[in-house]
């Protein structure tokens, strides 16, 4: 499994990269927004993007937007990993088509549970 | 005295609600940085007990494999199995020191909260005195007779407590959200 990870603090990229290790998954990259994000996904095959909301050039939900508009990365699984906490930003994400919605701060436990449940769901929809 | 009366500018109570409003904002960093290093520094306490005792465990086992390591028997085992007893005893110990000090480097590095709470501090003592100097100039030219009146409406830098109440408190919140949502 091939997965981008897309955060504008490098740190947070550490930690979300070091967790999914933790849980097995290790083909990993990065990008530092929505816009060097989107191109690295229109060129080659991920099958999952963790994103955080607030980046400088393009935010992270309308990253979610521009994924799920292009007919090539439309199916690909989507989980938010951000501060915003807000139910009405809860309702957009969900709305623009996330699978799964993360509040910062976060466990390893509940970043565990989240990714299992997005694809134990994708896995019962096939 | 005739009042004069200044549309075209923020009227200074307002530049003083956005400068209390950044220096709250301030503050929430400095107990956020704190709450996440104390976090870190706990769980450091918690394992280095058992990096310890590991050690120690390793150590007792190496002295008992030293006395039991007779030529009787290196000859009774594989001595691919006795080799990699050797060396598990051996890496143990070796990580077990390496552990004992990554936790130390990992308690040193928060240090960087410390760091910070310095900087901010410098930088909220600086706000406090120009939030006071703003309100000097309002109280002398309230004194000469000079009134603002509110232009466009004047926002602050922190989000209003309506906005706010929109706010979920937790990821159960989040959760139980998005369950209603389908998702």
């Amino acid at each position: 499994m091939r997965i981008l990870v897309v955060d504008d603090f490098s740190t947070m990229r550490r930690i979300i990269r070091n967790l999914l290790t933790e849980i097995g998954l290790e083909n990993i990259e990065e990008a530092d927004d929505g816009q060097t994000a989107l191109p690295k996904l229109q060129g080659g095959s991920f099958d999952f993007i963790v994103t955080d909301w607030n980046m400088p050039g393009m935010t992270g939900i309308d990253l979610i937007r521009a994924v799920r508009s292009d007919p090539n990365l439309a199916h690909t699984p989507i989980l938010m990993v951000t501060a915003e906490a807000k139910r009405d930003q809860i309702v957009a994400a969900a709305e623009a088509g996330v699978n799964g919605y993360i509040v910062k701060p976060f466990t390893a436990k509940t970043l565990k549970e989240k990714v299992d449940r997005i694809f134990e769901r994708l896995e019962s929809a096939a | 005295m005739a009042t004069n009366v200044v549309t075209e500018h923020h009227t200074t109570a307002t530049e003083t609600r956005m400068l209390t409003e950044v220096q709250q904002e301030l503050a929430r960093v400095v107990t956020m940085t704190e709450a996440a290093a104390t976090k870190t520094l706990d769980t450091v306490d918690e394992l280095m007990p058992l990096i310890q005792t590991m050690m120690s465990d390793s150590s007792k086992l190496e002295e008992a494999w030293g006395r039991l390591n007779t030529p009787e028997l290196v000859e009774s085992i594989p001595p691919q199995v006795h080799a990699a007893l050797q060396a598990f005893m051996s890496r143990v110990h070796q990580r077990g020191l390496r552990l004992r000090d990554g936790m130390h480097e990992l308690t040193a590095a928060q240090g960087y909260q410390d760091l910070t709470g310095q900087i901010i501090g410098r930088v909220v003592g600086t706000l406090k005195l120009a939030e006071s100097h703003l309100q000097d100039i309002d109280d002398e030219l309230a004194e000469r007779g000079v009134s603002f009146t509110a232009g466009e409406e004047a926002t602050g830098f922190y989000e209003s407590e309506a906005s706010e109440a929109g706010r979920v408190a937790g990821q159960d919140d989040v959760d139980s959200l998005l369950d209603d949502l389908g998702i």
